[in-house]
């Protein structure tokens, strides 16, 4: 994994972990299989919109509402590949 | 403004070093905070420094409908809560708080957690109005949201109704510079970002640090 693709990874990670509530540890167990739309009860549609916007923030990105298919929350690695798609290209 | 509530804890008689105006976060980001915020208010007291939280004309407990106030409407009741701080004071925003912070005419100092652009809180809030449309099967683009809100005056938006000067107010809204000023993240106060929190939680370690920084910075400021 390059320097850029584990930032993202790490912004993501601790993103999930202000939003949740979730401690560190917990989240860092997180990978790319774990289910997160439609598995965790917290992060429903209404969450996935203050999701995206922190994640704009943090990593410097716009990204355009079309351009969301929920399909990409539904676990964490789909999550991390879709932010490093805006962040990294 | 005239007939909100405020939030106040005050030190034992005579011990009170400085006040602090309280600008939390706006909508939602407020409500998540609130607990935390007012566990920092007690905390303060401890340490001789009395806080003030009022509520903005449309928010927390407020009387005025959220669609009738405008950014404008904020920035003026800043402007009051603030003629009527004892002195010395500083303000401490959070957040949303912190578009609005520079209207407090006469604070000595300024103190700001995780500052947000308008256009930042206004896109979670459309996107939150987006989700919703798009789970009752319809579809709306962000472009389309601000036409509802230019046909109608105003749009609902993530159980608020905001009316189209407040929209785009908080499209434009940006954070002036201030002085003195100090900024801290949730992190640097070991805590996180309590605001974005999907079930609302409370730090009370962190609400603890945060009125140690503050009664810090508060006094460093009445001192000049």
């Amino acid at each position: 994994m390059t320097d850029d693709r584990k930032m993202v990874e790490e912004t993501v990670r601790s993103t999930l972990v202000d939003m949740l509530g979730l401690s560190a540890a917990r989240v860092a167990e997180f990978d790319g299989a774990t289910p997160l739309f439609g598995a965790i009860p917290e992060l429903d549609s209404m969450a996935v919109a203050t999701l995206l916007t922190e994640l704009e923030d943090r990593l410097g990105i716009t990204i355009d509402d079309d351009d969301v298919d929920i399909e990409a929350f539904e676990s964490f690695g789909g999550l991390v590949a879709f932010a490093a798609r805006k962040a990294l290209g | 403004m005239a007939g909100e509530n405020c939030l106040r804890f005050s030190p034992p008689d005579g011990t009170t070093r400085a006040h602090i105006l309280f600008l939390p976060p706006l909508f939602d980001e407020g409500n998540r905070l609130r607990r935390t915020l007012v566990l920092t208010m007690r905390a303060l007291a401890g340490l001789g420094i009395e806080s003030h939280l009022p509520d903005l004309p449309g928010q927390n407990d407020s009387a005025v409908a959220t669609s009738a106030v405008t950014l404008d409407d904020w920035r003026g009741a800043v402007v009051q809560f603030a003629a009527q701080m004892p002195r010395p004071f500083i303000t401490a925003a959070w957040r949303g708080g912190t578009l609005i912070d520079d209207a407090a005419t006469g604070a000595v100092g300024h103190w700001r957690m995780a500052p947000v652009a308008g256009a930042s809180i206004l896109k979670t809030m459309v996107r939150t109005r987006i989700a919703s449309e798009r789970e009752a099967g319809r579809t709306l683009g962000a472009q389309d949201v601000r036409a509802l809100a230019k046909q109608h005056g105003h749009v609902e938006l993530a159980g608020n109704r905001l009316s189209l000067t407040m929209f785009d107010g908080l499209e434009q809204a940006h954070i002036a510079d201030v002085e003195p000023l100090r900024i801290v993240t949730a992190a640097d106060m070991t805590g996180s970002a309590l605001w974005l929190r999907a079930e609302p939680g409370e730090d009370a370690g962190m609400a603890n640090i945060m009125a140690r920084d503050l009664a810090d910075w508060a006094v460093q400021c009445a001192a000049g």
